[in-house]
């Protein structure tokens, strides 16, 4: 039996005593089995230098640099519609999730944060059971997060104090506008700077 | 995703190029904690502002993007097409 061994802390390929990989076009020979799909990157610098590059220029000095507890994040990667990445219908044990977390875990040192939105409700491919899992770093030694399924609502609301706040005044459009959840941003609302 | 974080450092370089020239975002040799945090703040709000501005006399109904959007867009899609990628399959 041979396999390959993908260390959980780098982005190469290293293999172990035996191991072998094929090509994508090529065929395995009968007797083997040909796993799912693996992205190797041939002419490019590595993300982690990339990331340490974004950063420098936020944060020149590591100012915000924390060397115990929790980090400031510098950068938020926020992947709206997520759901489309877990899509691969033809196998199950590979998708376009998968080989993004494993381009964000090569960066995990940084002080980038990622965040998955998503509207629909299958999201357990996000943070499955850890025993389902298709890495098996994530089912031996990574906890996955879990997810935040639910947001409050009336966040935004104005607070209607008691004997203050006038019937008059609730039924205004600036105050019921506040009300319910923020499901869109109205791009036409510029952002001020703080 | 090394062509994305690339350009993106790319275009907070211009931001703060361009801020340096009106005094915005001058860097202080002793940068404190809240003079970094303030600076991203500034950086997050122009690159937010520049990404989402509408084109002059076009409405939210009829206007999806920006040449500032479209131009980010394509420079990390044209840096990403750069990549050649092998594709391997594990034998067992």
């Amino acid at each position: 039996m041979s396999f390959m061994w993908f260390p959980e802390d780098d982005n190469c390929f290293k293999f172990k005593k035996d191991s072998t990989f094929i090509d994508g076009d090529s065929q395995p020979t009968t007797n083997s089995k040909k796993s799912s799909p693996r992205l190797d990157s041939q002419n490019t610098g590595g993300v982690k230098e990339a990331a340490q590059g974004l950063c420098k220029v936020i944060d020149p000095q590591s100012t915000l640099e924390s060397s115990s507890g929790p980090r400031h994040p510098l950068v938020i990667l926020a992947f709206d519609e997520a759901h489309v990445l877990t899509n691969n219908p033809g196998d199950t044990t590979y998708n376009v999730f998968i080989e993004l977390r494993r381009v964000l875990r090569s960066m995990v040192k940084e002080p980038i944060f990622s965040l998955f939105l998503t509207t629909a409700g299958s999201f357990q491919r996000f943070s499955p059971d850890i025993r389902s899992d298709p890495s098996s770093r994530v089912t031996k030694a990574l906890p996955t997060l879990h997810p935040i399924s639910e947001i409050s609502f009336d966040t935004l609301a104005y607070s209607a104090k008691e004997n203050k706040v006038s019937l008059e005044r609730v039924t205004k459009t600036d105050w019921i506008a506040r009300l319910g959840r923020p499901l869109c941003v109205d791009y036409t609302y510029p952002c001020k700077s703080g | 995703m090394t062509a994305l974080l690339r350009v993106l450092a790319e275009y907070l370089t211009d931001i703060l190029s361009a801020g340096r020239s009106e005094g915005d975002y001058a860097v202080a040799s002793s940068q404190t904690t809240s003079f970094v945090k303030s600076r991203q703040q500034l950086l997050a709000s122009e690159f937010r502002r520049r990404m989402t501005e509408m084109p002059k006399g076009s409405s939210f109904a009829t206007a999806t993007t920006n040449s500032y959007r479209e131009g980010f867009y394509k420079t990390v899609m044209s840096r990403a097409e750069e990549v050649k990628f092998r594709v391997l399959h594990v034998v067992s």
